[in-house]
């Protein structure tokens, strides 16, 4: 919605969203609606707003919103054989049905695909690292990967590199693997999504594991952080792609 | 160590529980030895005294390995702190999870990794051991009234990790990012990323032992019994103090390392007896290996056939089904004088005075939560044409949690008057727990799939049902002796905590379903729902006048009611049947957990209210507006964000339960 230039009345966990997403930013009139699991009715419904957005992401909730105003639910499973980045455009141009942004949603997605081909473009003709992409999680020696099924996944595809990790993944495109698979293959980069604190944090605590230490990727040092962001949008998806990109560009030439 | 423990007199033959102990190291080490020969063929096991690059070396030398020796490390930690808590506390039941020890060590952890990161850096043992001294210090202090009774500290340890579990839970409301971190960890995870916590550990462990071991033959003129110890001259207070310190730190210890891994410390020491192990000195050899042979091999299994799964959960379930089989055959702790009598010196009330009282408490209240509340605002009263435009989301919500405290309240009196124990309620022993086991149980059944109408409905009837006839099966054979009743529910209350763990980690997209659900959310209730509650609820207000004249007689005992002819067999099925229906239709709606069920005839019987039927009624009444406050507290005190109610009313009723049996008198 942000990126059709439509300011929502409120979201849900504002607080969130504005620590972990940089661009878009979320303007500071956005009222909260409180958790995502249960958004507060009866502010929603005394907002009287236009148009409520939900996913199947939360089952139930459809129901439960169509007794206060008119729902538009985006199914948030793919298609089978449709890549997550497809389903985002699909997503970008659905709500610009509904917002009756049409146009905007196709401008977007045209300047989008400028930037991803710009980055392909830069990289081109060198062959660089797998890479793994992923969040780094306290306390237990465990990394969520993202794969196959992630747009992450389908941002290195696009702009020519290789996800190392080619393992199981959930529905949501990622898995929960333990630190050790990192260490093959022994030149593979990680780039983590860095949100502040939390990832600082567990940064530090991997540090004390002498197993982290012995992998290879953290010996030669190629543990990257990428500005924070929603693992959904095409617009993340993007701006990972170009900062990911950069950073080739200036340790690998 | 065995040199100076060992020198208990000659035995005929060896007790069986060392050939326990032996059988299960051996399966065990021949479980690791087989997956490890797997990964490097055994005359590659040199390599490993180097350091490597390679992955697979990698796995075994930092994962592997280290992972083998925190579950012998562990093990060992909590079956002698087991071990430590029966003897020091003369309680059989006594350990760190049964004590809230565990609880408070694990509500610092996470305290402190959500607000002050930094002191887990150095300082992370210290962290766990002020929670964990917190708590058994309250524990200690809750059960001191009752001269430090092995039921009353159960009770003490009962409530105080319910509650820290409930702050845990608020906590995990408000830093949901944080949740399955927290979930996983709570679990008691064994995997290891480097030989850290081992480093950790073993020293402590070391040094734990030989404090035993200077400790022993104190302890064991402890077990002598108060008389005897004191003949021989040995300061009961100051080794109790001391050994209560010792388990408290290898408790904190083992859960600042893994979590919480609950029943061990009861598991080991009960096995070792029942192996033969009769002296203390055997047993507080024995039950420190025996705690490492099970939690081994319990590791083992898990990676072979659970892979993912944290060794936590399955020794709670393995421990659950293992304490509910031991139950019926455990020795008697000696027995304690009757809990079942009034101790209340108030005045006995004229209830039917009271009672309009109440009733117009009850329409004020209602008043109350309807119109008082927060908007885009500010806190206001609602005009009406407020009021229409939301009464469709806000009257179920108010009319389901009256529904449901009253029922809560209503199964407690009746479960209380059964038992002839006020400490009884259908969330403190378990029925709650059982119908949120069926409904758990459901989740697990239908796998992703969406779950069928009513099947919910059911699922807890039956869970809070079955429940039901274990506990009073068990109640029956042991006379009610409320020691095992409240164990069968705190064992109950871990099963369910386990179970529903698997779920969470499972990532189940109903997950947000399930965890609103077991926190008492009453935010998906809507019209019919609220209207099933209120009919249940006036099936119970018909039911209730016919059964009060067996309530008012059969705390008085078996005997004596069947002397006056009441038809024993009859009535209790009758009431047993209230009481699940009670129980279930209101965990479907607050969830497993609060304490309304407790607390409100408690309440009514301090105020003097005696009979059945008043209290029946009053129960309803007081239980109704109790829960309707904790949700509305729910529903603005943060604004918009919303506390579910369950989880309020155990956060506000806990402590005023605590303080009530700190001012009780003896």
């Amino acid at each position: 919605m942000l990126a059709l230039r439509v300011t929502p009345l409120a979201v849900n966990q504002s607080e969130h969203f504005r620590e972990r997403i940089e661009d878009p930013r979320l303007p500071p009139q956005v009222l909260d609606l409180g958790s995502e699991s249960e958004p507060n009715l009866e502010l929603i419904k005394q907002l009287k707003p236009d148009l409520l957005l939900t996913s199947t992401l939360n089952p139930g909730q459809r129901q439960t919103l169509q007794r206060i105003a008119p729902v538009r639910e985006y199914i948030w499973e793919l298609a089978p054989g449709q890549s997550p980045y497809d389903k985002g455009l699909e997503t970008l141009f659905q709500v610009g049905d509904w917002l009756d942004r049409r146009p905007q949603a196709l401008t977007v997605a045209e300047q989008l695909e400028g930037r991803l081909q710009a980055c392909r473009h830069r990289l081109n003709g060198r062959t660089w690292p797998p890479i793994f992409i992923g969040d780094l999680t306290r306390g237990k020696g465990f990394i969520r990967l993202y794969a196959r099924n992630s747009i992450l996944n389908d941002a290195l595809r696009l702009i020519g590199l290789d996800n190392a990790w080619r393992g199981e993944v959930d529905e949501y495109g990622k898995n929960r693997v333990g630190i050790e698979q990192l260490a093959n293959p022994q030149h593979a980069l990680l780039f983590y999504l860095n949100y502040g604190k939390s990832s600082v944090r567990a940064l530090h605590e991997l540090s004390t594991s002498s197993l982290w230490n012995q992998l290879p990727l953290v010996r030669q040092g190629h543990v990257v952080p990428l500005p924070p962001t929603y693992v959904s949008g095409v617009q993340s998806a993007v701006n990972l792609a170009e900062a990911i990109t950069a950073y080739l560009e200036t340790r690998y030439v | 160590m065995s040199e100076a423990l060992s020198v208990a007199p000659p035995r005929r033959a060896l007790p069986v529980a060392v050939w326990v102990i032996l059988g299960l190291l051996v399966l065990a080490a021949s479980m690791a030895y087989g997956q490890l020969s797997q990964v490097l063929p055994p005359q590659r096991w040199a390599e490993l005294l180097a350091p490597q690059t390679a992955p697979q070396l990698l796995l075994i030398q930092y994962v592997v390995l280290p992972r083998m020796c925190i579950a012998l490390l562990t093990g060992t930690a909590l079956g002698l702190a087991g071990t430590l808590f029966q003897t020091v506390l003369r309680s059989s039941l006594a350990e760190p999870s049964t004590l809230g020890v565990s609880a408070g060590a694990y509500l610092a952890l996470s305290i402190a990794l959500l607000y002050a990161p930094g002191l887990l850096d150095d300082g992370r043992e210290w962290v766990a051991m002020a929670g964990a001294s917190v708590a058994t210090l309250l524990v200690v202090l809750l059960a001191a009234r009752r001269g430090l009774s092995p039921l009353a500290l159960i009770i003490g340890g009962m409530l105080v990790t319910l509650y820290c579990g409930t702050s845990n839970s608020i906590l995990v409301l408000f830093n949901q990012e944080a949740l399955s971190e927290l979930f996983v960890w709570q679990a008691g995870d064994l995997t290891q990323i480097g030989w850290a916590n081992v480093q950790f550990l073993a020293p402590r462990l070391a040094l734990a032992l030989l404090l035993t071991i200077a400790l022993a033959r104190m302890l064991d003129t402890l077990s002598l019994g108060d008389a005897g110890a004191r003949g021989l001259g040995v300061s009961l207070g100051m080794t109790r103090v001391v050994g209560m310190l010792l388990a408290t730190w290898l408790s904190a210890c083992v859960v600042s390392s893994v979590g919480v891994i609950a029943f061990l410390g009861l598991a080991a020491p009960h096995l070792v007896r029942l192996g033969g192990v009769r002296r203390l000195r055997g047993q507080l050899l024995a039950s420190p290996v025996m705690g490492a042979a099970l939690l081994w091999l319990a590791d083992e299994l898990m990676r072979r056939f659970a892979n993912g799964l944290p060794t936590g959960i399955a020794s709670s379930l393995l421990g659950a089904v293992l304490l509910l089989w031991l139950l019926p055959r455990l020795r008697d702790t000696p027995p304690r004088p009757g809990d079942s009598r009034n101790h209340s010196r108030a005045r006995a009330l004229n209830p039917w005075r009271v009672l309009p009282v109440a009733g117009i408490g009850l329409v004020l209240t209602v008043l109350m939560l309807l119109f008082v509340s927060q908007g885009p605002q500010g806190w206001h009263i609602s005009d009406l044409a407020e009021i229409r435009e939301l009464w469709s989301l806000r009257a179920p919500r108010v009319i389901a949690s009256l529904a449901a405290g009253a029922m809560l309240a209503i199964g407690g009196v009746i479960i209380q008057r059964m038992t002839g124990n006020p400490m009884a309620s259908p969330e403190v022993m378990g029925i709650s727990s059982g119908a949120a086991l069926g409904v758990i149980l459901l989740f697990l059944m239908t796998a992703g799939r969406a779950l069928p109408e009513g099947a919910m409905l059911l699922m807890a009837l039956g869970g809070a049902f079955i429940t039901l006839l274990i506990l009073l099966g068990l109640g029956w054979r042991s006379a009610f002796a409320p020691d095992r009743m409240l164990l069968t529910g705190v064992v109950l209350a871990t099963l369910t905590g386990s179970l529903s763990a698997m779920v969470l980690i499972s990532g189940d997209p109903r997950l947000n379903l399930l965890l609103s659900w077991m926190s008492g959310s009453t935010y998906r209730v809507d019209f019919p729902d609220a209207w099933t509650a209120c009919a249940v609820v006036l099936v119970l207000l018909l039911c209730t006048p016919l059964t009060a004249r067996w309530l008012d007689i059969l705390p008085l005992g078996g005997v004596t009611a069947q002397n006056v002819g009441v038809p024993l067999a009859r009535a209790r099925l009758f009431l047993l049947l209230l009481t699940a229906l009670a129980t279930a239709t209101a965990t479907l709606i607050v969830g497993p957990l609060s304490f309304v069920g407790l607390i409100v005839p408690h309440i009514l019987r301090m105020s003097g209210v005696r009979q059945a039927l008043p209290q029946l009624l009053g129960a309803a009444l007081l239980g109704a507006v109790v829960m309707s406050l904790a949700d509305w507290l729910g529903r603005t005190l943060i604004y918009p964000w919303q506390i579910p109610a369950g989880l309020m009313a155990t956060f506000i009723g806990g402590p005023y339960f605590m303080l009530l049996i700190l001012k009780r008198k003896a």
